[in-house]
């Protein structure tokens, strides 16, 4: 097996030095980034065309809708409001489908990713600036905290399977598995907001005690209030890296490098640290951007409990007040992002991983 | 005559037969302790969704006189800001949760098995087409998207809303299931059935099914889960509250009525651990399955 | 004690020793009661079916058993060139972490995954230099690797900032070869060590082997299961049946007399180029289970000189004139016959 894929590798690299151009040989080197571009830029229009039929499904009488907070802010007669209404919609039933896709595809590109028709000046654009360093913050940090815990519990308690401390993990990896991370935030509210008024039941930061801007206060304020959010994806996601991570770290225990490595007579240390950890840790790099992934989508929820004004709190709030146009801006911007951390992932792990860098 | 009975003995051998298999194999499964638990607990939740709205049949009817009762032997959940009975509600709504997690389940394992091992064993570019495909819906975050379908799409019975879910949950099981048929293929016992030129249906059915069903098995309680999750997610921001007395709903009801008052933190408090109990007892079962099925992957 | 002045002839002995591994429900031996000298400079050979205990035993003597393997009982001994007597079940952890490679190294049967993949050959070379306090400095110790590596006829420049999958399976072997020798030890143990290499290659690692066996004066302890391979290769032969030592020798008068009814099966099922093919004959039936031993010799199933008595108890280590050594309650007789 192994064989043949080196013949074969050996084959076609053969043949490309004897008839390849500058520009071809150029692709084949960087093949492996190439590839991986292009399926991100597959899945971006995918997911274009999937929210423009999504957005065809918006019902008749929210055009009405538009139609009337339009003509109430802009003082214009209810036709031109219509007019204007289905028109920020791309909602026209006689307009053929592909004008409408292309029309919307032309606004992505320009990147007017949807205006308020609540209101004027408001816009996905605007949203994702203001809103989106809250919801980063909050999802990147509980997600290093949870994954260097996670990763750090998980492989200790592998090398001691019979031990208490295995145990105590199987059932925190089983508690906090059963309890949805948004379950785990209105519990914290619960006890540590409402009862024991330790932290802000909302909230980013006091506005009436600080000023925001780079001075010692504003950040102690700010991680003050964000200290129950952060927490509550802690709790969740650490138990799902202890889980990933044992897993992992058992898969490597049985491989013969570690016994060479012990019969070498190399320090029980050196093997912890060279050779568990870093191996099982590798794999485990590509998880990472789905996570992220699960906690930027989870933010929605999670930031309409805390009423954390990140970008998930416009998404539900503007989804109840019917804003549909921002919501499909934000929703777009989200994908993008969570593709693009995940190209990010791809692309960077051969360089740390050796045993993909050639692939 | 004789033919007759003779294919009836054959008949009832073959039963016998499968029946013993049957019990060997049900009994080897319930031997897992964690198996059994789950199961019983599961089984538990089913009948009082069956069971529980005809023995406590919950009445919408407010009665203002009684409000924020505590808990009593007539209320043993008390009663929330209209009087009603939380007890009778939780009952009620368990039915509902459930039949969205089964539904949902179902939807997920049919089309991601049968995406999968399609995508897995005809390869080429069907498993491309299909794994771009599964990528947008492992890519877009899924719960914003729920919110906008639930928000303009017209939910109102259990089914849609676990056709919504749906959208998204099939797409990480049909990866999983077509790495298993791409390795099964790779196995000698279909090789040999590709030499032997045996039609592709015969190896589809009776060679890759029952090789991943066991996986299968276990992907349906954790398709469950997920379902509860997204569909209580979606409830508790007020979105697809066509039945009040969903999980979801109860809490979000109580939320959005404050939970500075001490009462209405009481009235949320009985769907979560009731969410809770349940997710812990599935979890249970699909780990039970996981080392009774899958005995090189002890972990635990 | 006796003098130290003249080396032991024997440079490591298994005395009696037996390994368990324990699991949840029973307990299997892997290996039950071994006595077996290791003849210093000289080649010696394990052959046996696999699941025969030959890695087991081979791996006790640097305590690197598979989990959860344990020696039972027994012990070993070592004696290394300076004339000392190591009672290798009394070092303690420390003490074996620095026996290890520096005076038994092993060439592992599975060379590319005895390499951790994400370090490059270079970093594992220098890394066990490091931890065994190595004197040399670093322009030795660059010197020292590279006239290894030359010596197993690799590109030294390119080897070592390999990883292991970038080399091929044939010169990942002769890394490893060259890596058992970087601390210089007395023993190599060679767990099966060209058995994924393909004939050629074979054979261009035994010619090294024998190189390094003669140039170097390195004792050998040799696991196979095959006996061609041992014709050529070794000076003594150990066989191995269920995790039992069946007969020991020097190699001409094992095979010369195959006195042993399992030695001869394994004689007799391997292929000549020269023989007819029809001569081959398979031993009957199949390996024992170490779970369910039968009683009395544990051949006994599949010998076919199987006799009443082979049934009832397990036979005694024999010992003849010439030092052969076999467990059989036939074995003095069968060299007559």
């Amino acid at each position: 097996m192994k064989k043949d894929k080196d013949s074969t590798k050996a084959k076609s690299l053969g043949k490309s030095k004897f008839n390849m151009t500058a520009v071809g040989k150029f692709f084949v080197k960087y093949k492996y980034f190439f590839s991986k571009v292009g399926v991100s830029l597959i899945t971006l229009a995918l997911s274009i065309i999937l929210l423009f039929f999504l957005l065809r499904q918006i019902p008749g009488d929210i055009v009405h809708l538009y139609a009337l907070g339009l003509q109430q802010r802009q003082g214009i007669n209810y036709d031109r409001a219509y007019e204007l209404a289905s028109q920020l919609l791309n909602y026209d039933p006689n307009e053929n489908i592909f004008q409408a896709f292309f029309r919307y595809v032309g606004g992505l590109f320009r990147g007017e990713l949807g205006e308020s028709y609540l209101e004027t000046g408001v816009s996905a654009n605007s949203l994702i600036k203001t809103r989106l360093p809250w919801t980063l913050f909050i999802s990147s940090v509980a997600l290093f905290i949870s994954f260097f815990l996670g990763t750090f519990i998980g492989g200790y308690v592998a090398q001691k399977r019979q031990g208490v401390a295995n145990k105590i993990a199987s059932s925190y990896i089983a508690i906090s598995g059963s309890i949805p991370d948004y379950l785990m935030a209105l519990l914290l509210v619960i006890i540590f907001a409402y009862q024991l008024k330790w932290f802000p039941a909302q909230n980013n930061y006091d506005a009436f005690k600080v000023t925001p801007g780079f001075n010692l206060p504003f950040i102690l304020n700010v991680l003050y209030y964000a200290f129950l959010p952060i927490l509550s994806y802690t709790i969740v996601q650490t138990g799902n890296w202890i889980l990933q991570m044992r897993g992992s770290t058992i898969g490597v225990l049985g491989e013969d490098y570690i016994l060479a490595a012990r019969a070498r007579g190399l320090k029980d240390r050196t093997i912890r640290s060279k050779y568990m950890r870093k191996n099982a840790l590798l794999p485990l790099i590509t998880s990472l951007g789905v996570s992220f992934g699960a906690l930027f989508g989870g933010a929605t929820l999670m930031e309409s409990i805390f009423n954390y004004p990140g970008i998930g709190l416009e998404i539900s709030n503007r989804v109840v007040n019917k804003d549909y146009m921002v919501v499909q801006g934000l929703i777009f911007f989200s994908a993008a992002m969570v593709i693009f951390v995940n190209l990010i992932v791809d692309l960077i792990y051969p360089l740390v991983d050796p045993r993909v860098r050639r692939g | 005559m004789d033919k007759i009975k003779n294919f009836f003995k054959r008949t009832l051998s073959v039963l016998k037969d499968f029946g013993y298999s049957l019990l060997k194999g049900i009994k080897k499964i319930f031997s897992n302790k964690k198996t059994v638990t789950g199961a019983v607990i599961i089984v538990i939740y089913v009948l009082i969704a069956i069971f529980g709205p005809l023995i406590f049949p919950y009445s919408t009817e407010t009665n203002l006189k009684d409000k924020y009762l505590s808990p009593s032997l007539a209320h043993p959940f008390g009663t929330d800001w209209l009087g009603r009975d939380v007890f009778r509600q939780v009952i009620d709504g368990t039915g509902n949760v459930l039949e969205i997690a089964f539904y949902s389940a179902l939807i997920t394992v049919v089309v991601g098995t049968v995406f999968g091992i399609v995508s897995g064993y005809i390869g080429g570019w069907v498993d491309r087409v299909i794994m771009s495909v599964t990528n947008i819906f492992l890519s877009i975050p899924s719960f914003p998207v729920y919110l906008l379908l639930a928000a303009l799409v017209v939910i109102e019975t259990p089914i849609s809303l676990a056709l919504m879910i749906s959208i998204f949950s099939w797409a990480g099981l049909c990866r999983a299931i077509r790495v298993q048929v791409m390795s099964l293929k790779e196995r000698d016992f279909i090789q040999i059935c590709k030499v032997m030129h045996m039609s592709k249906a015969h190896i589809i059915f009776k060679e890759l099914l029952p090789n991943v069903f066991s996986y299968i098995a276990i992907n349906f309680v954790m398709a469950m889960r997920n379902a509860i999750v997204a569909s209580v997610g979606i409830m508790l921001v007020g979105l697809a509250a066509y039945d009040p007395t969903n999980w979801g709903a109860i809490m979000n009801a109580a939320r959005t009525k404050g939970l500075v008052n001490p009462n209405n933190v009481r009235i949320l408090l009985y769907p979560l651990v009731a969410i809770v109990i349940f997710q812990v007892a599935t979890l249970m079962l699909a780990n039970g399955l996981d080392e009774t099925l899958n005995p090189r992957l002890k972990v635990m | 004690m006796e003098n130290k002045n003249i080396l032991n002839e024997n440079i490591a002995e298994f005395k009696q020793i037996s390994i368990e591994y324990p699991l949840k429900k029973y307990t299997i031996k892997a290996v039950t009661n071994i006595t077996l000298p290791i003849k210093r400079g000289k080649i010696t050979a394990l052959v046996g079916e696999s699941g025969s205990g030959k890695t087991t035993l081979s791996s006790s003597i640097i305590r690197c058993i598979s989990e959860p393997g344990r020696i039972s009982g027994g012990d070993i001994y070592f004696y290394p060139k300076d004339g000392t007597e190591l009672h290798l079940k009394d070092l303690s952890d420390k003490q074996m972490r620095k026996f290890r490679w520096a005076k038994v190294s092993m060439v592992f049967q599975a060379a590319q995954s005895a390499l951790n993949p994400v370090l490059t050959v270079r970093d594992q070379f220098f890394e066990t230099l490091q931890e065994h306090d190595s004197p040399l400095s670093k322009e030795e110790k660059e010197k020292h690797v590279r006239g290894l590596l030359e010596y197993v006829k690799l590109d030294a420049e390119r080897v070592l900032s390999s990883y292991p999958h970038e080399l091929s399976g044939g010169m990942k072997q002769r890394v490893m070869i060259a890596f058992s020798l970087i601390l210089d030890p007395e023993l190599i143990i060679l767990d099966e060590p060209t058995t994924a290499l393909d004939v050629i290659t074979q054979s261009y690692i035994f010619n090294l082997l024998k190189d390094i066996n003669r140039d170097l004066g390195i004792t050998m302890l040799l696991m196979t299961h095959d006996i061609s391979v041992v014709a050529k290769f070794a000076d003594y032969i150990g066989v191995m049946y269920g995790g039992r030592l069946m007969e020991y020798g020097d190699v001409k008068s094992v095979f010369k007399w195959r006195n042993h009814p399992y030695t001869e099966g394994l004689i007799g099922a391997t292929p000549s180029i020269i023989g007819d093919v029809d001569l081959v004959k398979p031993i009957e039936g199949n390996p024992p289970d170490l779970m369910n031993l039968p009683s009395g010799c544990i051949f006994s199933p599949r010998c076919p000189y199987c006799k009443d008595i082979c049934k009832t108890a397990e036979p005694d280590m024999v010992e003849i004139d010439g030092g052969l050594k076999g467990k059989c309650y036939f074995y003095k007789e069968a060299k007559n016959g």
